[in-house]
């Protein structure tokens, strides 16, 4: 038996935890795109604002969950960086022509970008973290409690074109990684079953379509001004 | 019989420690000519003329060695439903450029033209990929009870030859196809269960020594797989390993 950090450093390990951690936070961007969903709801925000106090409210247990998305994003990006260096030197000299092999082969211009998909989300949500978590701190009362009034600052960051522009972009090109993402994190994963397999190829992209089309529209809608 | 001009672009490269590079020629073949056919009457023409012939490995030429093996126009073995060896001229139109290029990949190091070391496979085998128990004479048929539908997925994986065209296609450069194939075959037989745990392990760990490139699951492999073999096997691999590594 081999040691943990010898099992995790290997090929097959890396992608183990890739699939893994990428697996958390494909989960962490249903519960995120859910919640988002409250900002359409027409009440001047108050649902979205109470999950979000809900949310802050659980105090420790808050930061236990940030800390382990945190960790995952961060083994995530890592073992890309660390991937992607290896695939590099497993091929120095390039080929002259490049071609696709078609059939049954599931290169695209999605599988082939991970690593720039990747990192434009990366830079993507440390602006994103900026710029609501670590925004400007509003203040409403819904109900006689006094809460963070994060809808007031996401409906004012969705009326700057630029902005929205900007993130309807970064919604193609998280479309693009999940695309590739889904069923690859199933394969590496080990399901050899191809039915599950099968099922995990269409649910992946059927996965990775409505999750980018959800956050697509949210901010899109709230720039035209609609369900407001 | 049909004459047929096509433009060459042949990778040259004189030695492993040297850069290569596309050379072109024009050659007038026959469209029923194999494409390994048509190399041949080119290094005739070449040698006649007092050039250097373009080296290229080959045996067989029947589709079944796996010692051929090009990169053909960007795809290994080309348009060819299996090696190299079984394409033909009449894949080809009138006046088709077609650039002609080794497999490429750190383990497979260029010794020369065409012509890759590809050792690293064979280290791989040895790290694992037999059985060392006893089989002595061939037993009756039925002594050993397999499944039909077992044996028939066995023998699917059993067919890899080895011509190293998964790692030509896979952007990585991964011979997760190969050493998959090995590990599924004997996994699913009784005679390889006595080691299945030290192969998965020993199998993958060599790979990644040889410096063979991680699995992105392009499965380009698996489209220019000479033998169809699915990389279904590729997530039995992973399986073996993480079951070998856990207990």
């Amino acid at each position: 038996m081999a040691s943990l950090a010898q099992a995790l450093g290997s090929t097959i390990g890396r992608k183990y935890v890739m699939a893994i951690t990428g697996l958390i936070w494909a989960g962490f961007l249903v519960s995120h795109l859910t919640a988002n969903l409250l900002l359409l709801a027409s009440d001047d925000g108050a649902a979205f604002n109470t999950y979000a106090y809900s949310l802050m409210s659980l105090g420790p247990l808050l930061w236990v969950a940030e800390g382990f998305l945190a960790a995952t994003f961060l083994i995530h990006v890592y073992n890309a960086v660390k991937i992607t260096m290896e695939k590099r030197a497993a091929r120095t000299s390039r080929y002259q022509v490049t071609a696709n092999a078609g059939g049954p082969s599931r290169k695209t211009i999605a599988s082939m970008s991970m690593i720039y998909t990747g990192g434009l989300l990366f830079v993507f949500m440390i602006l994103h973290l900026k710029g609501f978590k670590f925004g400007t701190e509003y203040t409403t009362t819904v109900d006689g409690t006094e809460m963070r009034d994060l809808y007031r600052l996401v409906v004012e960051t969705y009326q700057d074109p630029i902005k929205v522009g900007v993130y309807l972009v970064m919604m193609v090109v998280l479309g693009l990684h999940l695309r590739h993402a889904v069923w690859s994190a199933f394969q590496s994963l080990g399901v050899s079953n191809q039915k599950y397999l099968a099922l995990a190829e269409k649910g992946g992209y059927a996965f990775a379509l409505l999750v980018a089309l959800g956050f697509f529209l949210i901010p899109l809608a709230i720039f035209l001004g609609v369900g407001q | 019989m049909s004459s047929i001009n096509v433009k060459l672009r042949v990778w040259r490269q004189a030695g492993p420690d040297v850069a290569g590079k596309l050379v072109d020629y024009a050659l007038t073949t026959d469209s029923h000519a194999s494409f390994l056919e048509m190399l041949d009457q080119l290094n005739r023409e070449l040698v006649n003329k007092g050039e250097d012939a373009i080296e290229f490995d080959s045996d067989c030429r029947e589709g079944i060695c796996g010692m051929c093996g090009l990169v053909i126009n960007g795809v290994a073995h080309g348009p060819s439903d299996t090696t190299t060896c079984q394409l033909h001229m009449r894949s080809y139109k009138e006046g088709d450029t077609i650039a002609i290029e080794p497999w490429q990949a750190t383990a497979f190091p260029v010794i020369k033209d065409l012509v890759v070391d590809r050792s690293s496979f064979d280290r791989i085998q040895a790290a694992g990929g037999y059985v060392s128990v006893g089989t002595g004479s061939a037993p009756d048929a039925n002594a050993i009870p397999i499944g039909k539908a077992v044996a028939n997925e066995a023998m699917d994986y059993a067919q890899c030859i080895g011509c190293g065209a998964c790692v030509a296609a896979c952007p990585n450069a991964s011979a997760s196809l190969f050493v998959g194939a090995k590990i599924s075959q004997l996994a699913l037989m009784p005679q390889g269960q006595v080691e299945r745990k030290e192969r998965a392990l020993g199998m993958v760990e060599q790979m990644d020594k040889e410096g063979f490139g991680p699995c992105s699951n392009h499965g380009e492999c698996e489209a220019v797989c000479p033998k169809s073999i699915p990389i279904k096997v590729i997530a039995n691999m992973k399986r073996e390993w993480l079951k070998a590594s856990l207990t």
